[in-house]
C-alpha cells in the first residue's frame, strides 16, 4: 500500500489515532521531565533542590575544563624482573644446597631475566637435573652449556678500575694459556668472571698462571653451569602484578593525600593519574599559603614516586663471633669502632669529612668496611643475615655551645635476620601522634595499627622472640630497634622519626608524609614519568566559558536559520533540538561521563548534525507536497521514506564514533562519547518528537497547507 | 524559503571529467605536500614539551624568543596564545635536555670517576624525560662526589626547595632518604643503586625564562605538557590504526546495506576528504595533533553521511524510474538531494565556525579541520562518490547492468 492510498482510506478511526498520539505525547513529556530533572541535578545552583538531591547526575569535568594535572608513569618492569630473578636465583641456590647437598654453588646474572647456576664439578651439575629445576620455582631451564668459568676478586689496593683489571687479566690468560676464546664478565662487588669455552683450561688455572696475574685473587672455579630463565608465565605474572600493585598503591597514596575526584587508570604498563585542580576557594587559601601549583605538583610527584618499604625484622644478638673477628680490622680503621652494649656489640661510625672537604656518611663507611671484611674472608655473613644501620646522633641541646657548629651524625649497625615477618602490607592504619611525657614530650611520631594478618604475625613473632630486639626498617634504614618485652598482641607499633636536628615543622611534615606512604603501602617496582600535563584552573574556567558561548551562539544561529527556512516546521525542529541538547547533557550526567573540551565540541557538532535528520525529512515532505499529495499524506511519506536514509547516514557516523571511543585516550574519548550520545538522541528527537508535533497538526481535519 | 529551486537539472555527471581532474590534482598535490614538506606534527606525536605561560606586561614575544635561544633552545616555537595579552605558548621539541652524546659522555665520566666502584654499564640510565638518572655500582659510592661529577658534566641536579632550607643550616644534605636529597641511594644495601633528580626540559625552560626576564616577570604557567618520545610513537600508531579501522567497518556496512559497487565509491570519497584536509593543513602550516586525528574521523563520518543520502536516493530511483542508464539515475538523484546536502552543510558549518571563532585556542585547530572537512566532504559526496560508482560500473560491472 502506498502512502497516498493510505491517506485516501484511513484504516484507523480518529479516536484510535488520538489515543496513540496521546501515548506518544506522554513519552515525549516523560523524556522532557527526566531530562529536566537530570539537568537540575547537574547544575550546582539547583543540585540541592528537594527530590533532585537524590539524583546523582553531576557532570564530571575533564582535566582540560577543570584544570589539573595528568601524570603518566611507566612501571619499570625490568627492575621488577631483576628483583624477582634475584629472589628466584637465591631460592634455587638454597634448594640446591639443602636438597641436593651440593655445597658451593654460585650464580651469575645475565641480562634482565637470565642467570647461570655454577657448580664446582660436573657431577654436581648433573645432579641438578632438569626436573629438579622445573619442580622448584619459576625458573625455566634453557640450556646446559659445557663452558666453565673462574671468578676473580680485584684486590682493594688496585689502582686500576675493575674493568681495566679484567681486560688485562683476559689478555694475560690468553697469552699464558695460548687460548683466544676467553670472555670476561663484570660481577658486582669488585669481582669478574673469566669464561672458557674449553673446560680443560680451568684445570690449568693454578700455580704460576694465577700468581702472575696482577691485582686479582681467584675466588672460585666453576666447571659447569645450568642456564635459567624466568619462564614466560612468570614474566607475564610479574609484569601484571607489578603494574596492578603499583596502580593500587598510587591510588591509595592519592586517597591519603585527599585529592578528590582523582582517577588512576592503566594502559599497558603505563599508569595514568588525573588530578583535577582545586576549587577556587581552595586555590585562594593556597595562595595565602604561598605555594604555587608547580610546587604542589612537585610534592604530589615526590609522594607518588616514593618507594616506602617498611619491614619488621628480628635482630640477631646471639652472634658475637663476627665482632670478635672484626676487632683487629676495626682497630686498623680509625673511623670504625666496635662498641659493646648490654647485649652484644655493634659497629659505629660518624660522618667523616674527607680531605677534599666532602662528608662521607657513616653508613657508607660501615658498608665499605663490612664488604671489605667479607671480601677478605675475615667474616662470613650468611644469606639470611644482613647488617643494617641506624642514625644515632645525640640530640642537640638548645643551650649547647655546639649549636652553631655542625654536629656529626653517627650510625650504628644492627645484625638482623634476612626474613621480614611483618611488612608494610600488613598495616591497616597509620597516624601521627605525639610523645606525651619525658624529655621528648611533644615530639611527633607515627603510630601504626596492623590488619588481622599483621596482628597475628606480629603477635606470633613477638611471642617467639620475647627478650630479643625487633628492628623497624623503613626503606632499608633501621628506624629503631626496641626490645620485645612481651608478646604484642594488640596489633600496634610506633615509628619514631630520625634526624635529631630538625625542627618541629620538619618533623611534623615528615611524619605526615610517612603516614601517607605507610597507609598506602610500598611500590612493588620503581616507576618513571613518561608524560605530564598541567593545566591551570583559570585556563579550564576560560575553556568552559568559551565552550558554553560557542554552543549558545552556534545553536542560536541554527535555530533562527531553521525558523526562517521552514517556518512552523522549523519551530518544531527547534523545539526538538532544544530537547535533544537537554537529553545529551542528561545522559552524560546519568552515565557519569566526563565532559571535556573536545566533548563540548562534540555537542556543538551534534547540534549541526541533529537538524540534518529534520532537513532530510522536511525536504522529502516538500517533494511529496510538490508531487501533489495532501499535507497528511506528505508527512506520512516524508517520515516513512526518510527513516532509513537517516538511519544509514547516522549509523556510519556512529561507526566512526565507536572507533574513536575504542582507540582514543583522554579528551578524544570525551569527544567520542558526546558524539555517540548525540547521534542516538538526535535520532529520537528528529524522528520521534517532531513527528508527534506534526501528527498534532495533521490531525486537524481540514488542513489546506503545511507551513514548511 | 528555498535555497535551491526544486527540480534543478544540473548536469553533474556530464561534467564529471572536469571535477575528476580537479579532485585528482588536489589529491596528488595533497599527497605530495604530505610527503614533502610533510605535515607539522604536534608534540603529541613527536614528543616534546609545551608551556603556556603568561608574562608581565613588559615582556613581548621577542624577549621570550631571545631568552630561549640564549638558553640553547633555538628551535623553540613561541606563539601568542590564550586570553592574556602577554600570554605565549612555547613549544620545544626536545623531550630531554640530555642528548645521546651527552648521555654517553656522562656515563663515561661517572664510570671513570668511580672506576674502583665498578659501575655496571647496562644499569646506567637517564629517563626519557631527562629528569632522572639511575646507576648501579659494584660498591658504595659517595653521593656528594657523584653529584659533583654530574654537575661538572653540565647536568642540572635538582634540589627541592625545602632541602635548600634544610641544607643551609646544617651539613646533613648527604641524608639518604628516598628523594629528599639531590642524589640518593635506593634498594637493599648490597645493591648500590643510586638515583639523581635532574631538571627536565619544562623546568629548564622556566629556569631560563626566569633568569633572563627576571623572576617577577614570569608568571605561573597555565599549562605544561610533556610527552615522552615513546608515547608519541604509540599515539601515532593508534591514530593511524583507528582511521583504518573506521574505513574498514564503514566499507563493510555499505557493502552489506547497499551494493558492493557502492562501497569503493564511498571509500574513495572519504580518502579524498581526509587527504585533502591534511594537504590544506600542510599549506596552512597547522599542526597535526591528536585532536586532529579525531577531527579526521569525524569528517569521515560526516562526509559519509552526505554520501549515503545520495546513495540512498540512487537506490530508490533505480527501482522507481526503471532507467537503465546509471549515470542518468545518479544525476537525477544528486539533483533531488542537492538542497538537503547544501542545507546540512550550512547548519554544520555554522556550528563548527562558531567553535572556531568562540571556542578558544585549545580547540581552534580541531574546528579548523572540521571546517575544511565539511567543505571538502560536501564537495566529494556530490562530485566524487557517485562518479566513482559510475566509473567502476562501466569498467567492471557493465555487462551485468546492461543485460
Amino acid at each position: 500500500m502506498t502512502p497516498s492510498q493510505r491517506a485516501a482510506a484511513p484504516t484507523r478511526s480518529w479516536p484510535d489515532m488520538e489515543r496513540i498520539w496521546y501515548f506518544k505525547l506522554s513519552i515525549v513529556v516523560a523524556i522532557i521531565l527526566v531530562s529536566g530533572a537530570c539537568l537540575l541535578g547537574a547544575m550546582p545552583e539547583t543540585r540541592e533542590l528537594p527530590l533532585i538531591e537524590y539524583m546523582n547526575t553531576e557532570l564530571q569535568l575533564g582535566l582540560d575544563l577543570s584544570g589539573g594535572v595528568r601524570l603518566v608513569y611507566e612501571v619499570l618492569i625490568d627492575d621488577a624482573l631483576r628483583q624477582r630473578r634475584r629472589q628466584t636465583a637465591q631460592g634455587l641456590r638454597g634448594l640446591v644446597n639443602d636438597d641436593l647437598h651440593i655445597e658451593t654453588v654460585a650464580y651469575r646474572e645475565v641480562g634482565d631475566t637470565d642467570f647461570f647456576l655454577l657448580f664446582e664439578n660436573q657431577e654436581d651439575a648433573a645432579k641438578c637435573s632438569h626436573s629438579f629445576v622445573r619442580e622448584h620455582g619459576w625458573a625455566e631451564d634453557t640450556s646446559r652449556g659445557s663452558s666453565s668459568e673462574a671468578h676473580f676478586h680485584v684486590k682493594e689496593g688496585a689502582s686500576r678500575s675493575v674493568r681495566d683489571v679484567a681486560r688485562r687479566t683476559k689478555a694475560a690468560l690468553q697469552k699464558s694459556l695460548s687460548e683466544e676464546n676467553i670472555e670476561v664478565h663484570l660481577l658486582p662487588e669488585r669481582r669478574f668472571a673469566v669464561e672458557f669455552s674449553d673446560e680443560g683450561l680451568l684445570g690449568r688455572l693454578e700455580g704460576d698462571v694465577v700468581e702472575q696475574l696482577d691485582n686479582v685473587e681467584l675466588v672460585g672455579r666453576f666447571y659447569r653451569y645450568v642456564e635459567m630463565r624466568l619462564s614466560e608465565d612468570a614474566r607475564t605474572s610479574i609484569v601484571d602484578t607489578a603494574v596492578n600493585q603499583a596502580m593500587e598503591v598510587i591510588g591509595n597514596r592519592i586517597d591519603e593525600l585527599g585529592l578528590v575526584n582523582t582517577t588512576v587508570s592503566q594502559s599497558g604498563t603505563n599508569i595514568i593519574i588525573e588530578i583535577p585542580a582545586r576549587t577556587k576557594q581552595a586555590e585562594e587559601e593556597e595562595q595565602e599559603a604561598d605555594t604555587t601549583t608547580t610546587d604542589r605538583v612537585a610534592k604530589i610527584k615526590r609522594i607518588i614516586e616514593r618507594t616506602a618499604r617498611l619491614e619488621f625484622r628480628i635482630v640477631d644478638d646471639s652472634e658475637r663471633g663476627i665482632f670478635q673477628k672484626l676487632q683487629s680490622t676495626a682497630r686498623s680503621d680509625e673511623r670504625v669502632e666496635i662498641v659493646p652494649d648490654d647485649r652484644t656489640y655493634f659497629l659505629r661510625a660518624s660522618d667523616t669529612k674527607q680531605a677534599d672537604g666532602k662528608v662521607l656518611p657513616g653508613y657508607e663507611i660501615l658498608t665499605a668496611f663490612l664488604s671489605d671484611a667479607r671480601e677478605k674472608g675475615i667474616v662470613d655473613i650468611p644469606d639470611n643475615r644482613e647488617f643494617l644501620f641506624e642514625e644515632i646522633t645525640p640530640r642537640r641541646q638548645s643551650d649547647s655551645k655546639r649549636a652553631d657548629t655542625t654536629v656529626e651524625r653517627m650510625w650504628r649497625s644492627y645484625y638482623v635476620q634476612g626474613e621480614a615477618h611483618v611488612t608494610g602490607e600488613h598495616i591497616a592504619d597509620a597516624s601521627r601522634a605525639f610523645e606525651q611525657q619525658g624529655p621528648e614530650a611533644g615530639r611527633p611520631y607515627v603510630s601504626l595499627t596492623f590488619n588481622d594478618e599483621g596482628r597475628r604475625s606480629f603477635g606470633a613473632v613477638t611471642k617467639q622472640n620475647v627478650g630479643k630486639r625487633m628492628a623497624i626498617i623503613l626503606d632499608d634504614r633501621v628506624n629503631s630497634a626496641p626490645v620485645i618485652r612481651e608478646a604484642i598482641l594488640g596489633g600496634r607499633a610506633s615509628i619514631t622519626l630520625g634526624g635529631m636536628m630538625r625542627d618541629r615543622e620538619e618533623l611534623l611534615d615528615e611524619a605526615q608524609e610517612l603516614v601517607v606512604v605507610l597507609r598506602a603501602g610500598g611500590l612493588p617496582a620503581p616507576i618513571s614519568l613518561v608524560n605530564e600535563e598541567t593545566i591551570g584552573p583559570q585556563l579550564g574556567r576560560d575553556s568552559i566559558a568559551s565552550g558554553r558561548l560557542s554552543i549558545i551562539v552556534g545553536a542560536a544561529i541554527v535555530l533562527i536559520f531553521m525558523i526562517i527556512y521552514y517556518r512552523v516546521a522549523g519551530v518544531i525542529a527547534d523545539i526538538a533540538l532544544v530537547i535533544n541538547l537537554g537529553m545529551i547533557f542528561a545522559i552524560l550526567g546519568l552515565a557519569g561521563a566526563t565532559l571535556t573540551l573536545p566533548g563540548l565540541a562534540g555537542v556543538v557538532l551534534t547540534v549541526g548534525m541533529a537538524v540534518d535528520a529534520n532537513v532530510i525529512i522536511y525536504e522529502r515532505i516538500r517533494e511529496e507536497l510538490r508531487a501533489g499529495k495532501s499535507p497528511r499524506a506528505a508527512v506520512e511519506a516524508g517520515y516513512g521514506r526518510a527513516f532509513w536514509t537517516i538511519f544509514d547516514a547516522q549509523f556510519t557516523t556512529l561507526i566512526a564514533a565507536v572507533v574513536l571511543l575504542d582507540q582514543g585516550t583522554g579528551p578524544i574519548k570525551g569527544f567520542a562519547v558526546t558524539l555517540l550520545i548525540g547521534i542516538l538522541t538526535s535520532m529520537v528527537s528528529a524522528i520521534f518528537i517532531t513527528r508527534v508535533a506534526f501528527d498534532f497538526i495533521t490531525m486537524r481535519k481540514r488542513l489546506e497547507r503545511l507551513s514548511i | 524559503m528555498q535555497l535551491i529551486k526544486p527540480n534543478t537539472k544540473i548536469d553533474f555527471m556530464g561534467r564529471r571529467q572536469i571535477f575528476a581532474v580537479v579532485s585528482v590534482v588536489a589529491v596528488i598535490a595533497s599527497i605530495t605536500l604530505a610527503i614533502f614538506p610533510g605535515p607539522k606534527y604536534g608534540i603529541d606525536f613527536l614528543g616534546g614539551t609545551q608551556i603556556q605561560i603568561p608574562f608581565d606586561s613588559g615582556v613581548d614575544i621577542a624577549n621570550v624568543r631571545g631568552a630561549l635561544s640564549k638558553a640553547g633552545y633555538t628551535n623553540a616555537e613561541v606563539v601568542s596564545f590564550g586570553s592574556g595579552e602577554n600570554e605565549f605558548l612555547i613549544t620545544v621539541q626536545n623531550t630531554s635536555p640530555i642528548d645521546a652524546d651527552q648521555e654517553r659522555s656522562v656515563q663515561q665520566a661517572v664510570s671513570k670517576a668511580f672506576s674502583k666502584q665498578n659501575m655496571l654499564d647496562e644499569s646506567f640510565r637517564i629517563s626519557s624525560s631527562g629528569d632522572r638518572l639511575q646507576v648501579r655500582f659494584g660498591d658504595s659510592v659517595d653521593v656528594q662526589q657523584l653529584e659533583k661529577v654530574l654537575r661538572s658534566e653540565g647536568l642540572e641536579v635538582q634540589r627541592h626547595r625545602d632541602d635548600e632550607v634544610a641544607s643551609s643550616d646544617s651539613s646533613d644534605d648527604g641524608e639518604v632518604q628516598i628523594c629528599d636529597a639531590p642524589v640518593c641511594r635506593l634498594l637493599p644495601l648490597s645493591e648500590f643503586k643510586y638515583e639523581a633528580d635532574l631538571v627536565g626540559v619544562g623546568g629548564q625552560v622556566l629556569l631560563a625564562l626566569r633568569q633572563d626576564l627576571g623572576e617577577g616577570n614570569v608568571m605561573e604557567p597555565e599549562r605544561i605538557i610533556y610527552v615522552g618520545p615513546k608515547v608519541g610513537a604509540q599515539l601515532a600508531r593508534a591514530g593511524l590504526l583507528s582511521l583504518l579501522y573506521a574505513l574498514g567497518f564503514i566499507m563493510l556496512y555499505i557493502a552489506v546495506r547497499f551494493d558492493l559497487r557502492f562501497a569503493p565509491g564511498a571509500v574513495v570519497a572519504l580518502l579524498h576528504d581526509v587527504v585533502i584536509t591534511i594537504g590544506v593543513f600542510v599549506i596552512l602550516r597547522q599542526q597535526v595533533s591528536l585532536p586532529i586525528i579525531a577531527a579526521l574521523l569525524t569528517i569521515i563520518g560526516y562526509s559519509l553521511n552526505d554520501t549515503i543520502v545520495v546513495f540512498d536516493r540512487i537506490r530508490e530511483n533505480f527501482q522507481k524510474l526503471r532507467e537503465r542508464e546509471l549515470s542518468l539515475v545518479i544525476n537525477q538523484s544528486i539533483n533531488e538531494t542537492l538542497s538537503r546536502t547544501l542545507l546540512t552543510s550550512v547548519t554544520t558549518l555554522i556550528t563548527v565556525t562558531s567553535i572556531f571563532i568562540l571556542g578558544g585556542g585549545l580547540i581552534r585547530d580541531f574546528a579548523l579541520a572540521l571546517i575544511i572537512g565539511v567543505l571538502v566532504g560536501t564537495y566529494s559526496s556530490i562530485f566524487v562518490a557517485a562518479p566513482v560508482v559510475v566509473f567502476l560500473d562501466r569498467r567492471f560491472f557493465h555487462k551485468q547492468t546492461s543485460s
